[in-house]
């Protein structure tokens, strides 16, 4: 730290507290580096118009988003994604893992809540006529999110490789199937062959871990993106 | 916060009053303690609720007898038995997919009064009710 950086009436032993607390070690730095303040500041106080509690379902949808990373995580450490560990993982989170029945229901809620929040959201922007112009290509990328959270729950359900999760998955990869031309082809990229095997919790397992998300953080970056840029709708 | 927010505006601006305000505090507030009352809410679904585990699935199996289909897909279903053919089926729910998809496209009136988007607002009110309905009515257990 520079003499010029401490204050004039501040001594050694002041400046080094600020200086190791995380105002001056992690604040300061940033603040000098890329004015932390000034842009919270743009962020806080630019100004919208009056908006309903209709208007909060987007953010929802975004924290359930990040409740269902954060309990992902911890389910991945224990999960295996192969015949039949699937389901003996999933057994053994549900009865001896600390806490693992907890975190496996809030996943599963948090999914639900999730594909409810974005839907309530979708509309919303519908009934507010928010889709049309300038704000038509952020409707287009908010659509596809839409279809990535049913697809989240889509690939998500088979991984606990139960019973009901098994029949559910023959019957919507067989329902894929009967689209006409590429149907078939579809469905073997989604099962891994002919029948829901192994490889099929494998390759689901893929999605909704890693090809989903991935897409999912991607649109979501230019969603707010453009919400930043063009600011909430204004009221009817 | 309860007022609704559109007869403010109205009020404001008749006034000649300010009409917008800063995202911070209020909104930030508003969508910090709607965001807290959702995380409550799955606490306690999930406190009161604990997901129950099926039997392992068995792909020798040839019956799907008492095994219930997952909640999202029953609109599809309900969908198939009303159509009853699943090639026409499937087409169908991507047609819908893609129109809605595309909805700015096919909807480039500016209008944003939903009395005066009928066109396409029946049928999306539709599709939502038909939705709702289908995720409400099924059971979703077969045989």
């Amino acid at each position: 730290m520079s003499s010029r950086d401490r204050r004039p009436d501040g001594s050694l032993l002041k400046d080094l507290l600020e200086w190791i607390g995380i105002r001056g070690f992690i604040y300061g730095p940033l603040e000098r580096r890329i004015s932390v303040k000034g842009v919270l500041e743009a962020a806080l106080k630019k100004p919208i118009p009056y908006t309903s509690w209709w208007s909060c379902f987007g953010g929802i949808a975004f924290l359930l988003f990040l409740i269902q990373a954060a309990t992902g995580i911890l389910l991945m450490f224990f999960y295996i994604p192969a015949d039949p560990e699937a389901h003996r993982t999933i057994l053994y989170l549900a009865g001896q893992a600390p806490f693992g029945w907890f975190f496996r229901t809030i996943h599963y809620w948090a999914g639900i809540g999730m594909m409810l929040a974005v839907s309530v959201h979708v509309l919303r922007v519908f009934i507010k006529g928010a889709y049309q112009r300038p704000r038509d290509l952020n409707w287009v990328i908010g659509s596809v999110l839409f279809f990535l959270t049913a697809g989240f729950i889509l690939t998500g359900d088979l991984l606990p490789w139960t019973r009901s999760a098994y029949w559910s998955a023959v019957w919507w990869t067989d329902f894929v199937s009967q689209f006409p031309i590429i149907g078939h082809q579809i469905m073997l990229f989604l099962r891994g062959g002919e029948n829901v095997t192994g490889s099929t919790i494998t390759r689901f397992y893929v999605f909704h871990v890693f090809g989903l998300p991935s897409l999912m953080i991607l649109f979501m970056v230019v969603h707010f993106a453009i919400v930043r840029k063009l600011g909430i709708s204004e009221p009817l | 916060m309860t007022t609704r927010p559109y007869k403010v505006r109205k009020k404001h601006a008749r006034r000649g009053e300010q009409t917008e305000y800063p995202f911070y505090p209020k909104h930030f507030l508003r969508v910090l303690m709607a965001i807290m009352g959702a995380v409550a809410v799955i606490a306690i679904l999930s406190a009161l609720f604990p997901l129950p585990l099926d039997h392992m699935a068995d792909p020798l199996a040839e019956s799907d007898t008492g095994t219930r289909a997952l909640w999202i897909l029953k609109p599809a279903i309900l969908l198939g038995d009303l159509v009853l053919r699943p090639s026409l089926t499937v087409v169908l729910i991507a047609i819908f997919a893609t129109l809605f998809v595309l909805l700015p496209i096919l909807d480039r009136s500016g209008q944003r009064s939903i009395k005066r988007r009928a066109l396409v607002a029946v049928p999306f009110l539709l599709w939502m009710l038909f939705l709702a309905w289908s995720l409400l009515l099924s059971t979703g257990v077969r045989g």
